[in-house]
């Protein structure tokens, strides 16, 4: 069963997005085809069993499990297991395609900022952005690029722009209750909560398909990095608010995007701040995105 | 009791005061200042106009005269409309309106803040960002000012903006405001539902558990609840749709705060940012 074929099953139950509980009961052939997806890529690279255990920080004998199809691992080792092992998105694992990731508002405005600067106003702007990076990194814990734990920050990012309560980002209303629960364990429980931790893979399946989200999205840090981003913002020759979503190209931007994303949401607030006062001092100019 | 309490002017001057409760169907759809604070800013009109100068005073009549003339003018307009809007008319404007309430006061030169304090109703910023940052765009120049309404526009959810369709036809008054903020508040439905458990006011018990948005509730129990969701009390209140000033120093600076209430924890952090480096430059 492929990607394609299961969303349109969780999209076409009758009662609105198929229950998440009852889905991958009906459907083990997804999971199915996620694992021989899995080996298939193992073998492509030629990597050991203990090559991969190690790049994911799971014991070799959860790759055993997988290889004899006995288990599938969390949402946030096989997003490790993407990019460290495969060289490709979480998304592009999952259903062999790699659609665009809409920045949230503020890197939104950033970006096109960014975007609008001259050439050397550019230059001199981001070794800033870089330089207060490695200030904060100077005497940062090292976080962790894939963690079920930065869905609950992702989460509040996509409603606290739209203003809409965590149930808005799934189309065709509510989720199931048992999936509804789950997600919202995760949002409400600390940290060191081993609930936490165990966001299930089918769970990031299930949640991308009915938000249109990419699953990195909810799970790696840098989603930037094999994703291509998109970011919001008017266009000055069509009438009224015309939004227009424009991919970025720039290798500078994209660079200093990642600096960026690498932070904890509390520091990254001050970069951004940091970041903008700087292009505002050059430009004086604020750009539209809405 | 403030809730529902309104006043219809008839034709020889006379008024004819009606309680709605809060389960009247009409109530909910009524879109004037309780009687009690109509009645407040006409009293402070009149003791402001008997203790200004000759010449303030003469000033302020003329502005009076022509706010009733306007009035006149609006309710002739309705009486020659067919039938049908007629009866809207009777049915949703009898007192002032919150926004003719506030202009009125404004263009009497009266604080709205004087004017809710008498009526009871106090108002103040939420919380201490808030009034930290109302302070802070106290420092800014107009020109900065400006643009971190620009920004603020930009940055924060179109659900608040006066401006948006959202807030012009889903939201015309304050109890549709803090309830229809409050149903979509970033947090799961059962948090929402708590808050107002945990209000302990049976008016807003009674909004909240109407889900035709049909009833009111009294405006102390909605700047209460207001107050504790962190929102701007002009944006509750609907002053800030007039550009009236409630409790920041400008127009534009109660436009930001009313954005500021709406940004999440990440963009408070964001914006100050930038209000700081504004400052500095």
């Amino acid at each position: 069963m492929t990607y394609q074929e299961l969303k349109e099953l969780v999209l076409a139950e009758d009662n609105g997005p198929a229950q998440y509980d009852v889905f991958f009961r009906k459907y083990p052939e997804f999971e199915s085809a996620m694992q021989d997806r899995f080996i298939e890529l193992c073998e492509e690279q030629k990597t050991t069993k203990w090559y991969i255990s190690k790049q994911i920080g799971v014991n070799i004998s959860v790759i055993t499990r997988i290889y004899s199809k006995e288990a599938m691992m969390t949402a946030s080792k096989l997003a490790a297991a993407c990019y460290n092992v495969f060289h490709m998105s979480m998304q592009e694992f999952i259903s062999g395609e790699k659609p665009p990731i809409d920045l949230p508002k503020n890197l939104s405005i950033l970006v096109s900022s960014l975007d609008a600067l001259e050439p050397e106003k550019r230059a001199k702007v981001l070794p800033q952005i870089k330089k207060k990076w490695l200030a904060w990194q100077m005497d940062a814990e090292p976080q962790e690029p894939f963690s079920a734990l930065l869905l609950p920050e992702r989460l509040k990012e996509v409603c606290a722009d739209a203003y809409t309560d965590y149930y808005g980002p799934f189309v065709g209303g509510a989720p199931s209750r048992v999936f509804a629960l789950s997600i919202m364990k995760l949002v409400d429980n600390d940290a060191n909560d081993p609930a936490g931790k165990q966001f299930r893979f089918s769970q990031a399946v299930f949640m991308s398909i009915i938000s249109d989200i990419p699953a990195d999205y909810f799970l790696v840090r840098n989603y930037a990095k094999y994703l291509p981003v998109r970011y919001r913002s008017v266009s000055p020759m069509a009438p009224g608010k015309q939004i227009r979503k424009k991919l970025i190209n720039d290798a500078d931007i994209l660079d200093t995007l990642s600096y960026i994303l690498s932070v904890p949401s509390d520091v990254r607030g001050d970069m951004i701040g940091y970041a903008l006062g700087q292009c505002w001092a050059l430009t004086k100019k604020i750009p539209d995105v809405f | 009791m403030l809730m529902g309490v309104v006043i219809m002017k008839k034709n020889d001057g006379t008024q004819n005061t009606q309680v709605h409760g809060a389960g009247s169907r009409s109530a909910g759809r009524t879109v004037s200042v309780p009687a009690e604070l109509d009645q407040v800013l006409d009293q402070m009109i009149e003791e402001t106009l008997a203790t200004a100068s000759e010449l303030k005073r003469s000033l302020l009549q003329d502005r009076y005269m022509l706010l009733q003339e306007q009035r006149r003018e609006y309710s002739r307009g309705f009486k020659d409309a067919d039938s049908g809007d007629k009866a809207k008319w009777k049915r949703i404007r009898r007192g002032r309106g919150y926004q003719e309430f506030a202009l009125t006061a404004q263009a009497m030169e009266l604080s709205l803040k004087d004017i809710l304090e008498r009526a009871e109703l106090p108002v103040k910023w939420p919380n201490q960002d808030m009034e930290n940052m109302a302070k802070k765009l106290g420092k800014c120049s107009e020109d900065t000012k400006v643009m971190l309404a620009r920004f603020i526009k930009q940055l924060s959810p179109l659900f608040w903006q006066p401006d948006e369709d959202e807030c012009k036809l889903l939201m015309p008054t304050p109890t549709k405001r803090v309830i229809i903020a409050l149903e979509n508040k970033p947090g799961w439905k059962r948090d929402q539902r708590q808050f107002v458990k945990d209000l302990g006011d049976p008016a807003l018990s009674k909004v909240w558990q109407d889900k035709t948005h049909a009833t009111t509730a009294p405006l102390k129990s909605l700047l209460e609840a207001g107050d504790k969701l962190g929102f701007s009390p002009a944006w509750i209140l609907t002053f800030l749709d007039a550009g009236c000033v409630l409790l920041a120093d400008s127009p534009i600076s109660e436009y930001i705060m009313a954005g500021y209430s709406f940004l999440s924890q990440e963009n408070r952090v964001v914006f100050e940012t930038v209000v700081d480096s504004a400052i500095h430059v």
